[in-house]
């Protein structure tokens, strides 16, 4: 009975993080009108609806909506959400704010089979060859990880991650110089990471990986927040730290390595995504941060892919330059104003 | 209070019996290092039920490394640690987190993690499957936070605090934890004196009223003299003086371990051993001595 007098701190969760979430959720339904409108041709409400709800209009529009842009916006939504993802858990678990799912060698791998298959035009069906590049991707993924899965030290993990990535990605480019011209212009859309002209096979690619490993990242908040404690703390606290690492970052490696596969290596989203969370919700805590990460990380990508298609055109600007343009003043604007309120 | 607080630790305490004679744990000729480098070799302790033992010794004497190599946050290279009588290696980590709580040295917080937050931490071995916090766990994170006294900033930013304050916020994540054995590896390092001595006097307190087994690490010997029921003094890897700080604190074992002759005086508020250093020996001299 005694008991019941000691105070009950119940922590407020508080509106924030549901109205961030409500928030994303409303700006990624309304991206959908412009990724399915905008472009050539221009469509109006009226014929998008024909086209959606009604299986009419004209034949040519109602071919580039559902067969071209339809693919085009829902893998720009879950490529955006799995990087988003992999970052929260790469950074939360590796304790770096810089780490990226480049830190797992995925993209240098996946990159490294499509140069060889285009360069030394390997007798693959095209068809095959994101498989092949999501092949490459996961086994470069884990002879990282298993690099990595004895160290302790969180800066020596991410040194041996960028040195593997950089001999994977001198590795590619050694193939690409080796290249035809013609063979070096189709690597170079590659590289960059684009979605255009990619099709429902490209989503079916896609999807059965991410509906396996969202899930799955989400319930890593828990051990992610441990881990940030430090891993000492997190061990005493009665995480398996290193078994935990080795788990989350072959993860990361599955939500990665079918996006990278489709769509090329897409930088920024996974780097930024997890910051700008932070900065939204105003915690690290990782119960809030990876969902709405998620849902950054797929807004983003969907407005930089309408940037891609939109702002140039006629011209295509790889979605993947956009993302740097972008991505890198954004990020360096959120580190600098960490710096600033971290010297205070 | 305070004395509604004391019953739910002691009765874990004191309803687990360990077959190592009342040894709360125990380390048997444990050799402990880092990588290849070993630090400890057949080194054995035993830590006593419901006292403060003190880690006491210079710099790379290995007293750190014997606590987390009991706490098993070090690979042991051979040799059993003991806990409550049971194997370490034999039992799951968050079996041995229910039963000891350890603060490292430098344990790192995100930024914008509020006190509340971290204590919350505390319960993660407690939680059931979906990890979810029941009544019982917010009991344990309220008493952790009023047993600090940290209740009133359980809501701020860990960044937000003095160093004594965010010490004792860590310290209450590791009460959240509810075990009978806690660890602390040097809890008042980086901190000025008043706090340092804010957060021993908060650690007797808890051996005192909660009846918490209590290793701690410590620099300073007049704080451990002056705070734990028993020195440990480690040199070089090994025990070198071991037992009450009366026994402990002598000119002789100063000159040894230190490399300093001392005057030793008792403390006549306490009845404990003060040292003052007036000297320094020559190293050779020591060296040859061993």
């Amino acid at each position: 009975m005694s008991v019941a007098a000691t105070p009950i701190v119940r922590k407020r969760i508080g509106a924030r993080p549901w109205l961030v979430g409500g928030l994303l959720v409303l700006l990624l339904f309304l991206l959908i009108f412009p990724a399915l409108m905008l472009g050539s041709p221009v469509l109006s409400l009226g014929q998008l609806n024909e086209i959606l709800f009604l299986n009419g209009g004209e034949k040519v529009p109602h071919l580039i909506v559902t067969e071209l842009r339809m693919p085009r916006l829902l893998l720009g939504l879950i490529a955006g959400a799995a990087l988003g993802l992999a970052g929260v858990l790469l950074q939360d678990s590796l304790r770096n704010p810089l780490a990226g799912p480049e830190l797992l060698g995925v993209s240098s791998g996946a990159s490294a089979v499509v140069a060889a298959i285009t360069v030394f035009r390997l007798p693959f069906a095209f068809g095959l060859t994101p498989w092949l590049a999501l092949v490459g991707g996961l086994m470069s993924g884990m002879v990282v990880i298993l690099a990595m899965r004895r160290i302790t030290n969180g800066a020596r993990l991410a040194l041996v991650g960028s040195a593997i990535t950089a001999l994977l990605n001198a590795v590619v480019i050694s193939i690409i110089s080796l290249g035809s011209p013609n063979d070096v212009a189709v690597l170079y859309l590659f590289l960059l990471g684009s979605l255009a002209g990619r099709t429902w096979d490209y989503v079916n690619l896609v999807w059965p990986w991410l509906v396996v490993c969202i899930p799955l990242a989400l319930l890593c908040a828990r051990s992610l927040n441990l881990l940030q404690l430090g891993d000492d703390m997190a061990e005493g606290l009665g995480l398996k730290v290193l078994r935990m690492r080795f788990l989350i970052a072959l993860l990361s490696a599955g939500l990665v390595a079918s996006v990278v596969a489709v769509c090329g290596p897409i930088s920024y989203i996974a780097l930024l995504a997890p910051h700008l969370a932070r900065r939204i919700l105003g915690t690290s805590d990782a119960r809030q941060v990876l969902p709405v990460a998620a849902l950054l990380g797929s807004a983003l990508l969907v407005m930089a892919d309408l940037l891609a298609r939109l702002a140039l055109s006629p011209v295509e600007m790889p979605v993947g330059v956009w993302t740097t343009l972008v991505g890198g003043p954004v990020l360096l604007v959120l580190l600098r104003r960490q710096m600033r309120s971290a010297k205070q | 209070m305070g004395s509604d607080n004391k019953t739910s630790l002691r009765e874990i305490s004191t309803t687990i019996t360990g077959k190592t004679r009342g040894a709360a744990m125990a380390a048997e000729n444990v050799r402990v290092g880092y990588g290849e480098k070993i630090i400890l070799s057949e080194l054995s302790l035993e830590i006593r039920r419901g006292e403060i033992t003190a880690l006491v010794g210079p710099n790379g004497s290995g007293k750190s490394t014997l606590l987390k190599g009991m706490a098993r946050l070090l690979k042991l290279h051979s040799g059993t640690v003991f806990l409550e009588g049971e194997e370490l290696t034999k039992m799951a980590n968050s079996e041995i987190a229910r039963r000891l709580a350890v603060l490292p040295q430098a344990p790192t917080a995100p930024a914008g993690l509020t006190v509340g937050e971290l204590v919350e931490q505390g319960r993660y071995p407690h939680a059931g499957p979906m990890r979810m916090l029941r009544k019982q766990d917010h009991e344990a994170i309220g008493r952790a936070l009023e047993l600090t006294g940290t209740l009133e900033f359980a809501n701020r930013p860990l960044e937000n605090l003095s160093g004594g304050e965010r010490q004792r916020a860590w310290i209450a994540l590791t009460l959240a934890q509810a075990t009978p054995v806690l660890f602390l590896d040097e809890p008042t390092t980086f901190l000025d004196i008043g706090h340092q001595l804010e957060v021993l006097e908060l650690v007797g307190q808890l051996n005192r009223e909660q009846g918490m087994t209590i290793v701690m690490v410590l620099h300073d010997l007049n704080q451990a003299a002056q705070y734990a029921h028993r020195m440990v003094v480690l040199r070089k890897g090994s025990i070198v003086a071991d037992g009450a700080p009366a026994e402990v604190m002598t000119g002789e074992v100063l000159e040894k371990v230190f490399n300093i002759k001392a005057h030793i005086v008792t403390d006549p508020a306490s009845g404990r051993p003060v040292f003052l250093p007036y000297a320094v020996v020559k190293n050779e001299e020591v060296g040859r001595g061993q």
